[in-house]
């Protein structure tokens, strides 16, 4: 992939559209292109190396119960930031992500990362660091509308008050709503879909 | 704010303890604390506003909405951040209400200030910048293995003992 067309995806994330095109140039530099198919991107529990963006397919997360399972808690669209946390923290791995087909990515070294977050131009880092915010943000209120949804579907909700200013949940919505599934996969399954789309 | 107490409280709040002096003492002056009231309802899903908020003093719920219903996913109190999204990027929508549980005060930040401070290289908004991802990356954490474990619930049947357990029955009062 050239360096034109990663700077071009780049520019595209949220957070990263004000920076300057040679900045992008620049950061496209310390990329490379990745297909993965049905193998795991990383494992909960590794060191993290490496940064990405999904450019094109779907990527499933899972994060390890406290019962010690490992359960599907998100799907993940191009385009976005992934494996952020552990990169960020330097810490490891905080949960399992695979590629259930395929997917393209856009790889970064984790050092170069931490390095790009620490020294380089303000205007560069300020804008990455905005990234990831938007990015983790994203994900964490994927989970916590995944939660609201295994609520309401106990029936533990109330009506909300008032219409949305943007009907959010539009797009949220699955084509076809399941009919009562007894299959806690097919539960799941819709669940996450329809909370993926925000 | 002129209430020193208040000033202490919003200082010692994960989002700015954090901080390093020049940074805290930077961001400090361009709060604005005001207070709030039972059932106000200080954010609206869907809403354009872009303030960072910070729960000086009180208790705030949080609700998820799922078309015409919404849930109460969290109260939040003395010392948490709320609005980080909208605050860092201009073209998100609040994505959850929030409405005071109880009586209390919230300090808001406006998105200019912190966009000045960026437009002048301040170190103070990269601490910041650097202390919300610290929040979110631990929030995300926490968030993640609790669906895990809720999902392990749903198989095994116990998932709204589960629920009701951690979060308790929604809301039925009277709200705005």
């Amino acid at each position: 992939m050239r360096r034109e067309e990663i700077a071009r995806i780049l520019q595209s994330l949220p957070g990263l559209q004000d920076v300057a095109p040679r900045l992008l140039q620049a950061m496209a530099g310390h990329f490379t292109r990745e297909v993965v198919h049905g193998q795991p991107l990383c494992r909960e529990g590794d060191e993290a190396d490496n940064l990405y963006v999904l450019t094109a397919g779907q990527l499933d997360v899972y994060k390890r119960s406290e019962q010690g399972n490992d359960r599907l808690v998100a799907h993940l669209y191009p385009v976005t930031l992934v494996g952020t946390v552990a990169v960020v923290t330097g810490g490891r791995r905080t949960a399992t992500v695979m590629a259930p087909t395929w997917a393209e990515l856009l790889v970064m070294p984790a050092a170069a990362v931490r390095d790009l977050l620490e020294t380089w131009d303000f205007e560069v880092a300020s804008p990455l660091r905005r990234a990831i915010i938007v990015a983790t943000a994203g994900q964490l209120g994927q989970a916590n509308r995944t939660i609201g949804a295994l609520a309401v579907e106990l029936g533990l909700a109330e009506v909300a008050p008032g219409p949305l200013t943007h009907d959010l949940a539009a797009a949220a919505r699955p084509a076809e709503q399941p009919t009562t599934p007894a299959d806690p996969d097919a539960v799941e399954q819709a669940l996450l879909k329809a909370r993926a789309g925000l | 704010m002129t209430d020193l107490s208040l000033t202490d409280r919003l200082a010692s709040s994960p989002l700015l303890a954090a901080l390093d002096a020049e940074s805290r003492d930077a961001l400090l002056p361009h709060f604005t604390a005001a207070p709030f009231t039972q059932g106000e309802r200080l954010v609206t899903a869907g809403s354009t506003d872009r303030d960072l908020m910070v729960v000086v003093d009180g208790n705030v719920n949080v609700f998820t909405r799922d078309g015409d219903l919404r849930y109460r996913l969290a109260t939040l109190g003395p010392g948490d951040m709320i609005g980080e999204v909208a605050f860092f990027d201009p073209q998100s929508y609040r994505t959850a209400d929030v409405v005071a549980a109880t009586d209390g005060v919230v300090a808001t930040l406006s998105p200019d200030a912190y966009i000045d401070l960026r437009r002048r290289a301040h170190p103070a908004a990269s601490s910041l910048e650097t202390q919300v991802v610290r929040l979110l990356v631990g929030r995300l954490q926490s968030a993640d293995t609790l669906l895990a474990t809720l999902l392990d619930d749903h198989r095994s049947g116990r998932l709204a003992l589960s629920i009701a357990g951690l979060f308790g029955a929604a809301s039925t009062g009277s709200t705005p």
